[in-house]
């Protein structure tokens, strides 16, 4: 086990009866990274989570948090649930001093903090509020800082971005940087490749409640085969007859008659081999476009196609 | 300050800081008091009801009529609790002078209750050897005057009856008032000092008045305490805020501080409930005779001794810590009170099988079949209360706090599976989901 994981996996498994909901899954999490822990709906998320988090007891494996086990544990992770909820009844301020309270922290400093994170936030009128008279996405503010106002090591995010506006999510990135930046780790589970894309170093991804891939952003990328886009008057044969192309798919009508073809890459095939034949082969190619490989792609091809 | 506290008060505080809570906390005792007090004033504004007579039977019992409403005279400032406002004897109004028939006096009756000279006219008339009374009233105090009189009246009959039959005056008073020596003892009840017979009454029969309200504010506590926490863990996961209090406490450390923040808002009621008991009790004690006060509070703290006070509240104990952890492990699969009816309806039922027994066992407190019962864990809480009243063997009092012991443990431990298992899952609430849970962990 590396000394510098916050978070390790050994051989993990959850089955709630006949239907097995993790399967013997491993991965670690480094100090102070951002790690995307992705899947379509139904892929283990969620349930690796509550196992990471002490909520419930896995089938089979082991779960080391911040060189750890146990509920003391708890009072150094902070936890966004997927489905989120606060007490209605109790101001924005009492609900996280309470909430801090049960991560150890007295409830002068978690006053103090709270106010300071609530204006922060935009939410200084709000501190003395009910739950039930602010907003949605303003209760969601609040209970990101009831997340977050302990100061955790280890921030784990179940569906951060769901119900979000833009704007909201543009913020939920710069609050998860922030983290990272003070030396937090960040767990994030989402179906959403792209905030995956934009925050995290690590990712791990998961399909039936089996690891698919575990490893760096670029690694992930690297999975998916690059593409290559053609516009000209060409047939689909001409194009087939490149080398490199694994794949070839009519995109839509170019211009002036011309036709647009989506053309995938064998692995490790490079596109400029494949122009450099059209062109020594006379095609009439009036446009083209190299393509990297984005993380959706990657999560498509690693998932075998599962729906995200 | 540990996470089973803080979520005890917090617990704690979202019920007694609201308003309902003090409504309806005030609620049992007002109407307790009212019940008591709203008569006795009512009594105490009774006005004194002015009564004439008129003696027409012949038999020449004028004055004896007289002095029955003399005896009835009002107390002034000796004027009890309960007593009524009294009778005064005012003069035979002047439109009955001169009157001879019952005929012509009660055609007179509307105008002479009219005049106010009167509340009450009493009529004697002879109706062949038996004296009748014919007593008009203005409608506000139709029969009251029967009511206090009647006995009397009678005896006014059984006099005029031994006259007749040439029996001496005195010997067919001394033979009305005549009465059978009847006493009820028990060993204990003889060996004590003679008491007034309200506090001997309170003796013999305190104990088990004792017992049986303790039954029933049992009762009523635990079921009222387990259906506030029912509801107070059905709002949490409705609103999904169980799924953050497991991230941050375990499903043992949130259970726990639950029941102990419903315990927490049942001592403050009780503490009030009691408080207003000892201040309704002290009025009671102000308003008896001194003698008798002394002796009903003799009675009390022998009732009452240390030893009874700490097995009403272990059983108390036991009784909300079995139905509390169950109620409350039932609400965690919940999202709305329809959910957990069909669970809560079948135990509600069995939680009124021991309420039952309650009017039988109060006459017969020792009856085999109500042992028995009391010995099945979950009526203990409801009928050991009961039972206390009388003198029970140290081992059938150790075996039932042990059953109620191991019951208890029991649910704690199916308790805390069921609420880890049914705040994470989606899953419905049946019986076949409470009970498979002692199969597995969650």
């Amino acid at each position: 086990m590396s000394s510098d994981a916050a978070l390790v996996l050994e051989g993990v498994s959850k089955a709630y009866g006949d239907f097995h909901a993790v399967r013997d899954l491993s991965f670690s999490v480094r100090k102070g990274s951002i790690c995307g822990f992705l899947g379509p709906n139904g892929a283990g998320k969620t349930s690796s989570v509550r196992m990471i988090l002490g909520m419930s007891a896995p089938t089979a494996g082991k779960i080391t948090v911040l060189g750890g086990s146990g509920e003391k544990m708890l009072d150094r992770i902070g936890f966004l649930p997927e489905e989120r909820g606060l007490y209605r009844k109790m101001t924005a301020i009492d609900v996280i001093v309470f909430l801090a309270g049960l991560k150890g922290v007295k409830a002068s400093v978690a006053r103090r903090r709270g106010k300071d994170m609530l204006t922060q936030h935009g939410l200084g009128d709000a501190i003395n509020k009910k739950i039930s008279a602010l907003s949605k996405g303003m209760s969601q503010k609040v209970q990101l800082i009831s997340c977050l106002v302990h100061e955790p090591e280890l921030v784990i995010l179940d569906e951060p971005f769901s119900g979000l506006d833009p704007v909201n999510q543009q913020s939920l990135e710069d609050v998860i940087r922030d983290i990272a930046k003070r030396g937090g780790t960040v767990l994030f589970s989402t179906h959403v490749m792209a905030h995956a894309e934009r925050l995290c170093q690590d990712v791990v991804m998961l399909s039936k409640g089996r690891k698919v891939f575990d490893g760096t952003l670029k690694q992930a990328r690297a999975a998916a085969p690059r593409s290559l886009e053609l516009e000209g008057h060409v047939t689909e044969a001409d194009v087939r007859a490149l080398p490199g192309i694994k794949h070839v798919e009519a995109a839509g009508p170019g211009e002036a008659g011309a036709t647009l073809w989506h053309c995938e890459l064998e692995p490790g095939a490079s596109p400029h081999a494949a122009l450099k034949a059209a062109f020594q082969k006379g095609l009439d190619i009036t446009r083209f476009e190299a393509r990297e490989p984005s993380l959706h792609d990657a999560f498509i091809v690693l998932t075998g196609g599962s729906h995200v | 300050m540990s996470k089973t506290f803080l979520i005890a008060r917090r617990e704690y505080l979202a019920f007694v800081r609201t308003v309902g809570f003090w409504l309806s906390l005030f609620t049992l005792p007002t109407i307790f008091a009212a019940s008591i007090f709203i008569p006795m004033m009512m009594r105490q504004s009774e006005p004194v009801q002015t009564v004439a007579v008129l003696d027409l039977s012949g038999d020449n019992i004028r004055s004896d009529m007289e002095s029955l409403i003399r005896a009835r005279a009002p107390k002034g400032k000796d004027r009890g609790m309960f007593d009524s406002g009294g009778l005064k004897l005012v003069a035979t109004p002047p439109e009955l002078n001169g009157v001879t028939s019952l005929a012509e006096a009660e055609a007179k009756m509307p105008q002479v209750l009219a005049s106010g000279r009167a509340d009450t006219v009493m009529i004697a008339t002879d109706n062949g050897g038996k004296l009748d009374f014919r007593i008009w009233s203005v409608s506000a105090r139709k029969g009251s005057v029967q009511d206090m009189l009647q006995w009397d009246l009678h005896g006014l009959q059984y006099y005029k009856l031994a006259r007749m039959n040439g029996i001496d005056p005195k010997l067919a008073h001394d033979m009305r008032e005549s009465r059978a020596g009847l006493v009820s003892l028990t060993p204990q009840s003889a060996a004590e000092p003679k008491r007034d017979g309200f506090a001997e009454g309170f003796r013999d029969n305190g104990g088990k008045f004792i017992g049986i309200a303790f039954s029933y504010i049992t009762w009523i506590s635990i079921f009222s305490s387990s259906m506030i926490l029912l509801g107070s863990v059905i709002e949490e996961k409705s609103s999904k805020v169980l799924e953050v209090l497991l991230s941050s406490a375990s499903a043992e450390s949130i259970l726990l501080g639950k029941v102990l923040g419903v315990a927490g808002v049942m001592l403050t009621v009780a503490a009030l409930w009691a408080a207003t008991a000892t201040t309704l009790s002290y009025y009671g004690f102000s308003v008896m005779p001194p003698e008798t006060a002394k002796e009903v509070q003799a009675v009390l703290t022998g009732l009452f001794s240390p030893a009874h006070i700490a097995l009403l509240l272990a059983y108390f104990c036991g009784g909300y810590l079995m139905f509390g952890v169950f109620f409350a492990a039932v609400g965690a699969f919940c999202e709305t009170q329809k959910d957990a009816q069909a669970i809560i309806g079948p135990v509600t039922i069995v939680l009124m099988i021991p309420m039952m027994t309650m009017q039988v066992a109060f006459t017969s407190p020792d009856l085999p079949m109500l042992k028995y019962m009391s010995w099945f864990p979950l009526f203990t809480p409801f009928l050991m209360p009961l039972r206390l009243s009388q003198p029970l063997p140290w081992w059938e009092i150790a075996a039932t706090l042990a059953g109620m012991g191991v019951v208890g443990l029991f649910m704690i431990n199916m308790g805390r599976r069921a609420f880890r298992h049914g705040a994470l899952s989606g899953a419905k609430l049946s019986w076949g989901n409470l009970l498979g849970l002692g199969k597995r962990e969650v």
